[in-house]
């Protein structure tokens, strides 16, 4: 396999032994450095190797296929220079990725592949918050997470 | 929206279009028979380039089964699939829809225990199941000396179908439950010959993305697209690909893949089933808007 | 010992209110160090994913019952941190009871997998994320863990 190559199709039996893809130079725009990508894929390999009963009772460690969703996940609504969340693994496999603002809460809990409980609370006035359930788009709590860079970035343009 | 990703030139009806788009965004058990039919528009070919075409489901992991039992999975199929052969594992993977996504996270994640992924292939080499403990798929491959035509996407996502529920019923066997599809996959690999000093010698002579005053030796390209439901809602991902390549008997080949990913809204069998036949609609009218006419003449198209 | 609980025709302990657990009584909830996160002012707080039923048919939040741990002639602060917990946080049932949850009597028998928990309850509801809330807010330390603080009622936020 081609290191250059984006390896879209992976099911396909033999392409790659019947045919040889000619390597050629050419541009490749690489995935953008994630500056929260390596710390969050080092707490997901720790919590799929969490023992069983980690929590006292029966608590089993982050499921594999919830790991890589909320990575999927975190692909399509967190920027390369966006807050790295901090991760919380459940009882069932699941795990739950959270911010914590001074004046805003947003926690994603991955319920499994497709199942995301999403809430946000803004400040003191709106104790219960917002609530949505998801399966794949996350464009509105992308929204969330750009609300809670707008401080930051608003900081970094007057330094 | 919806129509701007079909060709106004793909001569498809807005009925067939729209009725079929709204079977996929309501959840339940998805109507088979005549919603899901042939579309009647839909371009055909008689000899179309498909080299290998690969239908997939990705599900949950089933309660009580251990790679320890594989044999057990295999003995489902093995009386048409006697062959079998041991593949590494293919990663989850799944369509999410947000404003930054880019490509595929590279993401390896490190565990104990890992379930192989298993091949089980027909005597004729020409098909296969692939299955892992999250994954079954159903490939049909062109192989020299094999004189079986390709059978077509209904014949095998009929096999996928009937595959899929016979691993559900032996999962079912170990603990009550049902198969949870959490993502379905389907790609359509072709090969297209370059004749060199012949009327197909460049990629554009098969592929009208392109057009070049000089043509170069050899290329690449890549795109993908999100597809949406009528209400706006992204429900598909469609990747395109296509290399220059040479093919193990030296002869030179365009590979044009084309592949749709996503989450069915109605995660059991049939409703994949559904969602993977609406994935054919897309990659046949993707493939006919992106090659030339006389490549479709080439190709025998009657649609 | 306690009343058995209920069982189901499977023989899965069925979700009840436990007529022994009574209002008073203290509910133990164990909590580890992977649910304990940072807030938006620098403090350590635990996670509301710290309170969450377990998976399966009849699966609720697993608790400890100190009133069947003193009745056992175990330590409760000794049972809920040995070998490795570092801390834990209780409600009385009766405040429980008045969130509309069940607290219900589960012995767990050793298996390979994990050590055996005759003292073991339940906690069943829908554990919306209002419940939730209260919870996180209402939770008192029973072993408290070092630098990290509980949330506090809204009531008393206001009041400081």
């Amino acid at each position: 396999m081609n290191a250059n190559r984006q390896e879209w199709t992976s099911t396909g039996s033999d392409t790659h032994t019947r045919v040889i893809h000619i390597g050629f130079h050419r541009a490749i725009v690489s995935r953008p450095t994630r500056d929260w990508h390596k710390e969050v894929t080092a707490t997901l390999n720790e919590l799929a190797a969490l023992p069983r009963g980690w929590d006292g009772y029966n608590g089993r460690p982050v499921r594999f296929d919830c790991a890589y969703f909320a990575l999927s996940m975190l692909e399509a609504i967190c920027p390369a220079d966006g807050p790295a969340p901090q991760i919380v693994p459940g009882s069932n496999g699941d795990l739950q990725l959270e911010w914590h603002m001074p004046n805003e809460d947003i926690e994603l809990h991955v319920r499994g592949p497709n199942k995301v409980t999403a809430w946000r609370v803004a400040g003191a006035t709106d104790p219960d918050g917002e609530e949505l359930q998801l399966t794949n788009d996350f464009t509105q709590v992308a929204a969330w997470i750009r609300a809670i860079m707008e401080p930051a970035v608003a900081d970094a343009a007057a330094a | 929206m919806l129509r701007d990703i079909v060709p106004h030139d793909a001569n498809l009806g807005d009925k067939n279009l729209l009725v079929g788009w709204r079977a996929l965004t309501t959840k339940g058990s998805c109507k088979t028979g005549k919603l899901m039919a042939r579309p009647a528009h839909l371009p055909e070919y008689g000899s179309p380039p498909l080299d290998e075409v690969v239908l997939g489901i990705q599900f949950n992991p089933a309660a009580g089964y251990q790679q320890i039992r594989a044999g057990e999975v295999w003995a489902l199929y093995r009386d048409k699939f006697p062959v079998v052969e041991e593949q590494q594992r293919l990663a989850p993977t799944f369509e999410t829809f947000g404003p930054t996504i880019f490509a595929r996270p590279a993401f390896q994640l490190v565990q104990g225990a890992e379930h192989d992924r298993f091949w089980f292939v027909n005597k004729a080499g020409d098909e296969l199941i692939q299955f892992q403990s999250d994954r079954l798929l159903h490939n049909w491959r062109r192989r020299v000396g094999v004189d079986r035509p390709y059978p077509r996407f209904d014949e095998i996502a009929g096999s996928l179908s009937a595959e899929a529920k016979a691993l559900e019923r032996y999962f079912d066997s170990l603990e009550q439950q049902t198969l949870d599809v959490n993502q379905c996959e389907m790609t359509y690999i072709n090969h297209f010959p370059i004749d060199d000093g012949g009327e197909f010698q460049h990629l554009s002579d098969y592929l009208k993305v392109v057009t070049f005053e000089d043509e170069p030796d050899d290329g690449a390209i890549q795109y993908r697209r999100t597809i949406r439901a009528d209400d706006g809602t992204p429900i598909a991902r469609l990747y395109c690909e296509s290399n220059a390549g040479i093919r193990v008997d030296g002869a030179k080949v365009i590979t044009l893949n084309i592949s749709v990913r996503g989450a069915p809204r109605d995660s059991t069998i049939d409703g994949a089933l559904a969602y993977l036949k609406e994935g054919r609609r897309l990659i046949v009218t993707e493939f006919t808007s992106i090659t030339t006419d006389k490549a479709h003449r080439l190709w025998e198209r009657s649609k | 010992m306690p009343t058995p609980p209920p069982l189901d025709a499977a023989g899965a302990v069925v979700p009840h209110d436990h007529d022994e657990i009574e209002a008073g009584d203290r509910v133990i909830r164990r909590i580890s160090d992977r649910q304990i996160v940072t807030d938006g002012a620098g403090a350590r707080r635990i996670s509301s994913l710290a309170y969450q039923a377990s998976g399966g048919a009849n699966g609720g939040m697993s608790v400890d019952i100190e009133k069947f741990i003193v009745e056992g002639g175990d330590e409760p602060e000794q049972w809920v941190t040995t070998p490795r917990w570092i801390g834990s946080v209780c409600f009385s049932a009766g405040f429980l009871r008045g969130l509309q949850f069940q607290i219900g009597y589960h012995p767990i028998e050793e298996t390979s997998e994990r050590p055996a928990n005759p003292y073991h309850g339940e906690v069943w509801g829908t554990f919306s994320r209002a419940q939730k809330i209260a919870l996180q807010q209402n939770a008192n330390w029973f072993v408290p863990i070092p630098d990290v603080e509980l949330d506090q009622p809204l009531a008393d936020q206001a009041t400081g």
